[in-house]
Parts: structure tokens; sequence; C-alpha cells
């Protein structure tokens, strides 16, 4: 996107991308005041910087997120904002906000907000959070911190599809808790198994804080759907709809592809190395909006028009790609996984960063994901004798360690693969040559799966006010390339 | 894993010594050792090891008695070789095979045996040494199992010269079916694959062999199809992990 910053954090590989000016547009919006609705109108439109906000607090909180530098290790602060900025975000006033924004909104000419044909909100007025014994219950469930109220917690409930209007969905919650759940997730991953081939580390951030991974959480939670979102459903309730496509701020992270369209069509290959650079932290593309595709055939339709049309587009024109749209279960998935987002979001938010670290330790992080199912193989035996060779190690030579039943039916063969005179590995089948694959990949996958240690320190760790001085972490070479 | 020791016939059975009646009696079919099943099942009753029998109530027996089931290694115990440098497990373990009593030897074959001799010594010497062995050291050292393979202990020579990649190449091309790749191979004593990366056949060879091939296919049966079948299936599902 033109004109937008992007900045990567630079500890070891820790790919985690964000946007700032998006970030900084998200406080902007959750900045719960009764002005709040004229200074953003929508999440997609170019940022405004500054010039939206109009005291000082406003400026700060923008110049800080831009000027944040992910690049220097050892700065401790330049990322999370202060707490001193979050200070308008106190529980009794953002009640309170929460209250005068929704009178402010309903004295609006069209109170409608979500254009339906039926009368009334999309989504409960928040002061109805405080009379919902559901989202009591789900506050006491989560063990919340009384510094989170429950209208936020009500908010975090209210979906993109069930209410458009981002001073009432989860939208920037939601994109907050995303960039602090996938930091942490990511820091993890890389930080504990630092020899991780990167497609590894793509699935297993996947696995831990993917759609997928999210939605179960969120149904361990004990959060139930809404049968329809509307204005007189109980605010305790997750509400979403599925006929339509979210407007996550999916784009705000990664770059859209232009080749995008032939990587639909023509499933053309995407290398790891620009899905780092390129594609979301799940290693996905970032696709376009239905909304954005239909614009843009409509521009192209227009230039057909004209008879402006180069080549690629006229080839375009007679092979349209398919609208990319979700099915109902994506969205069902994609409601819940932004729901237990928004949750982090609100928790940062409010009770800070610290305790927003602790609750995607204790909620996400502490899901026990199998690394070692992960990995699949073309060519065992050649990348490890690879390997071998680069780290200057003896050729792998397959030993037989023992056998039992060679002239049976059914034969045990346990191979052990040697280097000089150290065991690398062993792996038994019931042919030698299958105990030795089985070997050579249980090496390879030793060798990925090291780990300094459990207790090993995290970047997020320098954090803390008396936090020791950072000692690098280690870092490897790469996976081996076959 | 704990190696496993087929039970051969002892006493009380007739056994003869051809290599046919031995290999009959290492087959799956269940040989009665004893006359009856009564004496086999009382011969087969072993008593358990002392350690385990020991009182609980007896001082002199105050022990932790670790006897875990064989199991398959994790792969998440990173080989000694594999630590890193930095790693302080890789100093923990030198140190305590170094200061191990050596009447008493770690049972596991030369685990970090390699590393405490190559300890210190530049790596060009390191390759020597490993290629030449020291008589001496490696007399006082239990033999490795035997290899898997024939080819496993086949060292590439590279004692082929630019010109004789250039012949391999100008043979293959002259003669594509008398200068087959194995017949290369044996001829210049290097790996088919060597010969692979030094030369393609011409297309039209190819084109051959594939028809060739294609042919011999269409006179499988049913049943060697479905071998076949089954057989790539079982490797993919061997190199995704799933048997």
């Amino acid at each position: 996107m033109p004109g937008s910053r992007r900045t990567q954090l630079r500890t070891p590989s820790v790919f985690l991308k964000l946007r700032n000016t998006q970030l900084a547009l998200g406080l902007l919006s959750l900045k719960l005041s009764p002005g709040a609705h004229e200074e953003v109108t929508d999440s997609r439109a170019a940022p405004q910087g500054p010039a939206g906000g109009k005291d000082d607090d406003d400026i700060n909180i923008t110049k800080r997120c831009e000027i944040g530098n992910y690049e220097d290790n050892n700065n401790t602060t330049s990322y999370f904002l202060h707490k001193t900025n979050l200070k308008q975000y106190s529980a009794a006033g953002t009640a309170q906000a929460l209250y005068e924004d929704y009178q402010n909104e309903s004295e609006s000419p069209n109170p409608n907000r979500n254009g339906s044909q039926f009368p009334g909100l999309p989504s409960p007025p928040p002061h109805r959070a405080l009379e919902s014994a559901k989202l009591a219950a789900l506050h006491a469930r989560l063990n919340l911190s009384e510094r989170l109220p429950l209208q936020s917690l009500a908010r975090c409930l209210v979906d993109s599809t069930a209410d458009e209007s981002l001073q009432f969905n989860n939208t920037h919650l939601a994109f907050l808790g995303r960039t602090i759940v996938n930091y942490h997730v990511s820091e993890y991953l890389v930080a504990k198994y630092p020899r991780l081939p990167m497609e590894i580390v793509f699935a297993a951030m996947k696995g831990y804080a993917g759609n997928r991974a999210l939605y179960a959480i969120a149904r361990q939670w004990g959060v139930e759907p809404a049968a329809a979102p509307g204005e007189e459903v109980d605010p305790g309730l997750l509400q979403f709809d599925v006929k339509k496509t979210g407007t996550e701020l999916d784009a705000a992270v990664g770059y859209k592809r232009k080749e995008l369209d032939k990587i639909i069509k023509f499933k053309f290959r995407r290398g790891i190395s620009s899905r780092v650079v390129f594609d979301d932290e799940f290693g996905d593309t970032v696709s376009m909006g239905e909304h954005e595709r239909i614009l843009e055939r409509q521009a192209l339709e227009w230039r057909a028009q004209q008879g402006i049309l180069s080549e690629d587009e006229m080839i375009q024109m007679e092979d349209p790609v398919p609208l990319e749209i979700e099915t109902a279960e994506d969205r069902k998935f994609a409601s819940y996984a932004n729901f237990s987002r928004a949750v982090v979001g609100a928790v940062f938010l409010h009770s800070g960063r610290e305790v927003a670290k602790n609750f995607v330790r204790s909620h996400v992080l502490s899901r026990r994901l199998d690394l070692e199912e992960m990995f699949s193989f073309s060519r065992p035996t050649r990348e490890l004798a690879k390997l071998c060779q680069r780290e200057g190690f003896e050729r792998p030579v397959a030993r037989i360690l023992s056998e039992t039943g060679r002239l049976s039916r059914t034969p045990v063969f346990v191979v052990g693969i040697y280097s000089g005179r150290d065991r690398l590995s062993e792996g038994w089948g019931p042919s030698i040559e299958h105990a030795r694959l089985t070997a050579a990949m249980n090496g390879l996958k030793s060798w990925y799966l090291y780990s300094p240690g459990d207790d090993v320190r995290m970047p997020s760790e320098t954090y803390d006010e008396n936090a020791k001085p950072w000692t690098p972490l280690y870092v490897d070479m790469g996976e081996v390339i076959v | 894993m704990e190696a496993f020791r087929p039970i051969l016939p002892r006493r009380g059975i007739s056994f003869s010594t051809t290599s046919h009646t031995f290999i009959r009696s290492l087959s799956t079919t269940p040989v009665l050792q004893k006359q009856t099943s009564a004496r086999l099942k009382r011969y087969l009753n072993i008593s358990p090891h002392t350690s385990f029998l020991a009182s609980y109530n007896d001082p002199s027996n105050e022990q932790i008695v670790f006897n875990p089931p064989s199991s398959a290694p994790s792969v998440f115990n990173t080989p000694f070789k594999f630590l890193p440098k930095s790693d302080p497990r890789r100093r923990a373990a030198l140190a305590s095979h170094l200061f191990a009593d050596p009447t008493n030897p770690i049972p596991r074959p030369g685990d970090i045996a390699s590393a405490i001799a190559s300890a210190g010594q530049p790596k060009r010497q390191q390759q020597k040494y490993s290629k030449q062995g020291d008589g001496k050291a490696e007399a006082n050292r239990s033999p490795l199992p035997p290899t898997a393979r024939k080819e496993e202990l086949l060292v590439p020579k590279h004692h082929l010269e630019p010109q004789d990649v250039e012949q391999i190449r100008r043979l293959r091309a002259s003669s594509p079916s008398k200068w087959s790749v194995m017949k290369l191979a044996k001829k210049f004593q290097c790996a088919e694959t060597f010969v692979m990366a030094c030369v393609q056949a011409p297309d039209e060879h190819q084109k051959k062999l594939r028809e060739k091939a294609a042919k011999a296919k269409e006179r499988w049966g049913t049943i060697r199809r479905k071998a076949r079948e089954e057989r790539s299936k079982r490797k993919k599902l061997l190199f995704s992990g799933r048997i």
C-alpha cells in the first residue's frame, strides 16, 4: 500500500508485522469519547495522522506509534504505549464514554446504522451490558480484572458482520489483540525452537493463533452465538452474521500481492522468502475483500468501455477470477477468533502489557501443539547427509542396532544413524529401508527441534522495569537446502 | 530400544543342524519346546529379578529401582553432536564423560567419544584422523554395529578428472543403449548418480526407455499393480510421519 509506513520486528527473525499507522488509527477510534464518531469514519480509509484528533493526547499516541522502532532490540518501551497514555481508558470513564457514544449515535438522523429494512439498532446498546448475567459470568470465568468493564467485554462480542459501525464492533480491539497474540506466539516459537524451518513456523503460528485455534479457545470459554444479531439479543452472546463478509483489518498485516489473481487462478508458487515479506503472519496471502474486488471489476469494465485496456486486462476481462467469498463456516471461525483477539486487546488496553502477556501465555501458549507431527520430508537421507556436510560432521552411516524375525512375516528392525562414532538418531520399521528412512527423519527432527531450554528468555521480558540486560539468543543459520 | 532376542529351541526337542531346518524353526509357526504345555509354562515362568524382591522393610535395601520399559527415543532429546557450541549441556556432557569412572563405561557405544578425541584439534586434522584411524584407539573401542546396507560405507573417492567426465559424456552420447548409466558407473568406478549428474541421455533414447517401461507396466496384473500403488502410498505416508 503506497504511503503507509511498515516496520518489522527484527529480533532474530521474529516476523511480526504491524502497520503502525493502522494501530494508531485503531487506538484513535478506540478513544471512547462522544466525538469519536466524527473523527474516524472508515477503518480502510487512508490514515489521517494526528490531524484527526483534536487534543494533544491523540497526537502523542500517534507519534509514539509511528516512532516505535522495532529494529532496536535493547529498547524496551518503544513499541508498547506507556501506562500514562492509557489513563483515559480507565474503567469508569469508559463506561460513561460508551454510554455517551451510544446516546450521540442514537440522536443522529439515521438511527438505523446497519442499513437494514428492520428498525432498531444492529447490536445491543452498551448500557445493557450491566444487566446481562451471561456477560458477568464470562467476565468472572475468564478471571478478568475489575479494571476491564463489562461494556468493553460486550463490545468484544460484537463482530463486524453484526454491526458495521467501528465505534460499536470489535474490529479495532481484535486488530490490537491480533498483533499482541501473534507477537507473543512468534516470539515463543523463535526463541524456544531457533532451528525450526520457516514453513513449520508458519504452520505452528496457525496452530497456536490461527482462526481455528482461537475458535476452540473461545468455545472453551463457554461463549455461545446469538441466533441472529440485533438490538434485542443478550449482550453476553457472540453476535455475527454468517451471510456477510467481515471487514477485519487483514490488509493491515502484510502486503497485497500484485499477482494475487494469478496465484489464485494458476496456483503460482509462493516461495518462503516472499511469504515472509508479503504475506501475513501465517504465511497466507493477504486477500482482497469482496467489496474491493467488485470495485476493481467495475473499474476494469469502465476502462474497457473507454478502450484503454492493456493486454493483461483484456485477458482478465475475458476470464475473470471468481470472487473469493468466505464460507459460512469460515465466518464462524473468524468471528470467534476475532472475539478471542478482541479480549486480548481489551485486556491490554485496560490492564496493561504484562497482564496481556500473561493472558496470552495462559490461554494461547498453554495449549499443546505437537511440532514433531508437522514435519514431512521428501528426501530425508539426502537432507541429513547435506546437513552433516554443512556442519562438518562425518558422513552419516546407517547401522542395524537390533532386529527380530528377519525371516518372519512381521520383522522389526532398529536402525541407528551414526556420524563417526556418534549416534545421531534411531528409527524402527518392518524393513531395513523403512527403518533407515525413519531414522534419518528422526535425526533431522532432532536437529530442527533443538531447544535451548524451557526457561529460555523472551525478548518481551526485557520490557520489565528491573529487567537484566539482554543476552542474545541462539540464532541458527537456517534450514538445510536439498 | 532393547535388543530383541529370538527364542531359539533349547532342550528336549529334536533339532537338526541343516540350515533349512534352522530357518524353518525361526518361522512364525509356534514351536513346542516341551512335551506338554504345562511343562513349557513352568519352564518359562522365571522368577523376577532380585532387585524387585527386596523387601521394603529392610533398611539395607533402600534404593530406587529404575527399570523403565523400552521405548523409542524422543526427537526432543538433541543428540550431543547437534548441540551448538554455546549450549551448556555440551560442556556438562563432556565433563561428566571425562570424569566418569573408566572401569564402568557408559553403555551407549561412543556417543561423545569422537567429540572428546577430536576436541581441540583443527578441522583438517580431524578429518585425517577419522579417515585413517588411530590403531591403538580403535582397538580399545567397542566395535560399531553392522551397517544397514553395503553402500553405506562407500565414500566418494573424487578420483575422476575433467577429461574423464568428458569421456563419460562422449561415450553416452555416442551410443546411449550400449553405454548405459550402469555400465559407465562400473567402468569409471563411480556412483550411478554421478554419471546421471554428468550427462543426460538424448531425448529419443529417454522416450524409448519410457515407452519400454510403459509397455512393461501394461503387462502388470491386478495384484502387482495394486502392490506397486500401495508401496508408493506407503512411502508418502512414511515421509509425512503417518506410519
